[in-house]
């Protein structure tokens, strides 16, 4: 028998100190009872965690001064466990609704308590389709990774007319695993297909072991055109494949296409692409370059104010941080701010049109789509 | 009713019924048979019991009390004929049950004859129970449909509650099988099924009232229905059929039936089934003033689902289970899971597949058999969704047309043929807690002993890691450890597995996941605790497989059974409940290339029901590069999810057997139209070279 006495880490509820900044407290006029706080649910940890808190704060400050409703932050840590304990104890302050968690693992476990909670959230940017299906309180502001999957099938086998693809999928994650199935079956149904996969593990020391086995199939001299391979569709993030791009000295890689889903921002791959191979695609979920004003006045609000370029991180929390201020009310207890939100209609956000369903899902959303090229040209391409 | 005695029932040596030593209390047999009676359906003459055993009386009557059989014999004496109840006139009585007496009265005001069910006067101690079987009888009293008996009413007097509801003439199936076993000891062909059974030559009195053939609702049932034992598949169709459709306007109106059962099926005047005791499962348990209480009466029928009353929602499908199970049983006259103990029939409901009915009875048409299999699947999602789904079925066997369900080929038999003695089939399929049920009735039972420890039934084999989960479970329950501290032993085990993995003991590595599975199953953690545990699991359990992976490819195994096991390993992730885990497992194997996986991988298969799973199973099957998973691939042309078909298609190609084009056969008119093209493009192609 295992040790009973000793309480093991996962279950040992951390004792997470509540972090309660409340950000403003204002008292509505004339009214005894303090409205329920927002509640936000923040990986301060995280790279991007500043970024969200930015994109925040932009969306705060606009709401007129007046009657401003009141934020009450947790930090999640970026861990599952981090994300319930923050969840619960936003709940206890009072909270009705909650902006976060972020990242898809987080989101499935917040689910199951806010399903018991019965207090919604709004996950700017966890893309599993899971997210919203296992949860009723689950509600989210970006697109899921099937319809990226989708699109991308869909620019492939339409745009570039490429039909034979090679699938390199990230074997240590789901959410790769839902990429990957996904655009395979549309790349099918577009009468595309998967003509080799190749699974890799990010942490793996040997990747460009990985990468030979890729250029094998890639062999533009096969006379059958059934089995040679014009682009390789990555499922997975794209920094998990800048080990294995170095390492590249196969001449037969320059003839491929590359083509991604989001979280392809590094600076490295960026670098490190062009001219390595003959182009390469992905998407993200807003973009500067596009030409819509509203995009315009938040990218030079942000700019103003924190002296660099929003990122897609910073521009959904903005997004969804103005979808709960649309609908909060302080008199509405969390079922009725589900059913508010679940009605959502034509928002107009800075990442495209928002229009949430009864699944929390935001339907038809368009994915932005961008070329990495050398740098100083322009990534924009379209909108899926 | 008397019960007949199980064979073992012989007295000990030295006395009636009198306590011998100690060391042979006769308790625990007598307790024993108890549970066989009870598990067997038949009811227990708990007086006749009660004189046979006097010095145990107070133990027994302690353990009728907790298995809800008090309130019969023991609760003082039946209403005689004659007497009344508020308006209504005993005549006399029909039956009992786990809820008490059924008598047939008169309703004095009304003149009508009804069926009147009386609650066993212990039940009234919980007037909050009685006020819930009061609601629900309230809710059941709406539903009005002639496959429904109908219920009158509920009203309690004094120190007597009763539903009142409509009377049904005939016999009950329970009864009727009673019969047909009986006919079949007998030899006889020909069996009376309604009215008073009748000796002598049943045959010559049936064709003289040219009953032999009739069908129900034939203008000839009047006179009695016959049922000939070497052909009646069509009648156990249409009483299935009218079962159906009770459940199907029940569950229209969100009543689940919760305990369909023979004994819950009344053959009416008209020989027509009516379809009893709706929705009244769930304060049945709550009445019975049993502690554990999930399982009163008889849990022969019981779905695997619905053991675990806890925390499963308990759907309409686990009512199609229960009538599919009923059907199995009236078309073999056999109890197709049928056990010592309710423990034991609880394990065989999880993990055994009862014989196809056609092995039993072989004049069973293969179309009836298939519906009746597809009904008692044990995954819900592979059972028909509907009652309506399920009664049309049934209707087009009546009617000769075909059916929609299909027999298991040659994949799913040979897996279900070679399936070996593993849990993580059991994982995708069934409930945890199922299993903790059975651990729970169990851990009841010895309770009623006063005993502590549990004994390991004998042919509990200890290396199954599920057998040993549930044997730690018992001793856990018996010995009151709290669920808390249970689950911190999992999790804590988790952490051990993780410090194993990067110490690279591989061997010990797999033991401890596999002990994990099943004690995970076993518990009924929380939702959130589970998927913790299941990241955390997620990741260990992939690093488990790239660690056998290298290992087997680099040679680290150096004998021939060194590397079947570190294979096993990875095959027996096959099975994982994490589509992740199953996919890295199938790369695995597919990228090793051992023929000799082959036969798990086409296991795995047939018993995994996730679109992700399968299809990852598919490709591996083609890098595998065996001809042997031809015939299984092309079987797949069948299955209702595109990937899947989609997947097999492309590993028949890569494949790319003699006679692909045969092969492909089946894709010519596949639904999907990108499948199709798949198909003839592919084939072009290779006419091109
Ligand atoms: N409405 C009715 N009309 C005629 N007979 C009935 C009626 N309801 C029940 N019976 C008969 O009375 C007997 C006892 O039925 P009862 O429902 O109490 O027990 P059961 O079905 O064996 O178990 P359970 O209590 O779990 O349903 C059965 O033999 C049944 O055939
Ligand atoms: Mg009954």
């Amino acid at each position: 028998m295992p040790a009973r006495g000793r309480a093991p880490a996962i279950v040992a509820r951390r004792a997470v100190l509540p972090l309660w900044i409340a950000v403003v407290s204002t008292l509505l006029p004339g009214c005894g009872a303090e409205p329920p706080p927002i509640g936000v649910l923040l990986p301060k940890s995280a790279v991007w965690g500043r970024e969200a808190e930015q994109g925040l704060r932009l969306a705060y400050d606009e709401l007129p001064e007046e009657g401003r409703p009141v934020l009450r932050e947790a930090d999640s840590g970026g861990t599952t466990q981090g994300a319930i304990d923050g969840f619960q104890m936003l709940v206890r302050s009072g909270a009705t609704v909650v902006l976060g968690p972020f990242s898809t693992d987080t989101c499935i476990g917040t689910g199951v308590v806010a399903d018991d909670l019965r207090v919604p959230f709004v996950s700017p940017s966890a893309t599993a389709a899971v997210v919203t299906r296992d949860s009723d309180y689950a509600l989210r502001v970006c697109y899921s990774d099937d319809e990226v999957a989708r699109g991308l099938a869909a620019f492939a086998t339409e745009d570039l007319e490429l039909t034979r693809v090679a699938l390199l999928v990230d074997l240590s994650r789901t959410y790769a695993l839902g990429l990957a199935e996904c655009f395979t079956d549309e790349l099918a149904r577009r009468h595309g297909r998967i003509v080799a996969e190749i699974g890799f593990w990010p942490d793996d020391e040997d990747l460009g072991d990985t990468l030979d086995r890729l250029v094998a199939v890639v062999d533009p001299e096969t006379p059958k055109d059934e089995a040679s391979v014009q682009a390789v569709f990555v499922a997975g993030f794209g920094r998990d494949i800048v080990p294995m791009l170095r390492g590249a000295t196969d001449k037969r890689v320059e003839a491929l296409v590359l083509l991604g889903a989001d979280g392809w921002n590094g600076a490295e791959l960026r670098q490190l692409i062009p001219g390595r191979v003959a182009a390469a695609y992905h998407t993200s979920h807003f973009s500067i370059e596009e030409q819509d004003p509203a995009v315009a006045r938040f990218d030079a609000a942000y700019r103003a104010r924190y002296g660099e370029a929003p990122s897609d991180m910073a521009a959904l929390v903005y997004d969804a941080a103005r979808v709960i201020f649309s609908v909060y009310d302080p008199r509405a207890d969390g079922v009725m701010l589900r059913t508010r939100l679940r009605s959502v209609r034509r928002f107009g956000g800075v990442t495209g049109e928002i229009d949430l369903d009864f699944s929390g899902e935001p339907v038809g959303k368009s994915i932005v789509l961008e070329q990495i090229h050398d740098p100083g040209q322009p990534g924009f391409v379209r909108r899926l | 009713m008397m019960i007949e005695p199980p064979d073992d029932t012989t007295m000990p040596p030295g006395g009636s019924g009198q306590a011998g030593t100690p060391a042979e209390d006769p308790l625990p047999r007598v307790l024993r048979e108890l549970s066989a009676v009870i598990d067997s359906g038949r009811r227990i003459d708990t007086a006749e019991y009660l004189q046979r055993y006097p010095d145990l009386s107070p133990r027994l009557k302690e353990f009728f009390k907790t298995q809800g059989v008090d309130g019969l014999s023991t609760d003082g004496p039946a209403l005689p004929p004659g007497s009344t109840l508020d308006d209504y006139r005993v005549i006399g009585e029909i039956g009992r049950g786990g809820m008490g007496y059924v008598y047939e009265a008169e309703q004095l005001s009304l003149k009508r004859h009804v069926a009147l069910k009386v609650l066993p006067s212990g039940a009234l101690r919980n007037q909050k129970a009685v006020d819930r079987f009061r609601r629900e009888a309230t809710a059941v009293a709406r539903l009005s449909h002639p496959r429904i008996v109908a219920v009158h009413g509920f009203a309690q007097s004094g120190n007597s509650a009763y539903l009142s509801m409509e009377l049904v003439a005939g016999l009950d199936l329970a009864a009727i099988v009673d019969r047909l076993r009986s006919a079949r000891t007998h030899g006889r062909r020909f069996v009376l099924i309604s009215g008073p059974d009748r000796d002598g030559d049943i045959a010559e009195w049936a064709r003289g009232h040219r009953l032999i053939g009739t069908m129900p609702g034939d203008p000839h049932t009047e006179d009695g229905v016959v049922i000939d034992l070497r052909n009646y598949a069509h009648m156990a169709a249409a009483f299935g059929a009218d079962a159906a459709d009770a459940l199907r306007h029940a569950h229209a109106h969100g009543i689940i039936h919760r305990d369909i059962k023979p004994s819950n099926l009344l053959l009416g005047a008209d020989g027509r089934i009516k379809l009893s005791d709706f929705g009244l499962a769930k304060s049945v348990k709550d009445l019975s003033l049993t502690k554990t209480g999930d399982f009163v009466g008889s849990p022969a029928y019981v779905s695997p689902e619905q053991a675990a009353s806890r925390r499963k929602k308990v759907d309409e499908r686990s009512d199609i289970y229960s009538l599919g199970v009923t059907l199995y049983e009236f078309l073999t006259l056999h109890q197709p899971f049928a056990g010592k103990d309710v423990a034991d029939v609880l394990r065989k409901i999880i993990t055994t597949d009862p014989p196809p009915p056609s092995r039993l009875n072989p004049r069973i048409p293969r179309d009836l058999e298939t519906i009746v299999v597809k009904a008692i699947e044990k995954d819900p999602a592979k059972r028909y969704q509907s009652a309506e789904e399920f009664g049309d079925d049934l209707r087009r066997f009546l009617n000769y047309e075909p059916i929609t369900a299909r027999p298991l080929g040659p994949l799913g038999r040979l897996a279900r043929s070679v399936r070996r003695n593993r849990v993580a089939w059991r994982a995708s399929v069934l409930g945890a807690a199922v299993m903790l049920a059975v651990a729970l009735v169990l851990a009841s039972t010895t309770n009623v002993f006063g005993a502590r420890q549990v004994q390991t039934p004998p042919e509990l084999v200890l290396d199954d890691p599920m057998q040993s989960a549930l044997i730690a479970l018992f001793n856990d329950l018996a010995a009151g450890i709290p669920d808390k501290e249970r689950y911190q032993r999992i999790f804590a085990v988790t952490e051990q597995a993780q410090a194993t993995l990067h110490e690279g003991d591989l061997v010990k590595l797999d033991a401890m996941l596999a002990s994990l599975d099943a004690q995970i199953q076993l518990s009924s953690m929380a939702a959130v605790d589970a998927k913790l545990l299941q990241s955390t699991l997620r990741s260990i359990k992939v690093g488990a497989v790239r660690a056998l992976h290298l290992a087997v490819e680099s040679g680290q195994a150096q004998t021939a059974s060194g590397e079947r096991q570190l294979l096993g390993a990875i095959e027996r992730l096959l099975g994982d409940a994490d589509p992740l885990v199953c996919k890295n497992a199938a790369y695995a194997l597919g990228d090793l290339g051992r023929p000799s996986s082959l036969g798990a991988m086409l296991d795995a298969l047939a018993h995994r029901s996730d679109v992700s799973g399968r299809r990852a199973i598919i490709a591996a099957l083609a890098r595998l590069d065996q001809q042997g998973a031809v015939p299984y691939l092309a079987e797949l042309v069948e299955d209702p999810e595109p990937a899947v078909r989609y997947a097999a298609l492309e590993a028949l190609l890569s494949l790319d057997p003699v006679d692909l084009e045969l092969t492909l056969g089946g894709f010519a008119d596949d639904g999907e139209l990108w499948i199709r093209d798949r198909r003839e493009r592919a084939l072009a192609a290779r006419g091109r070279d």
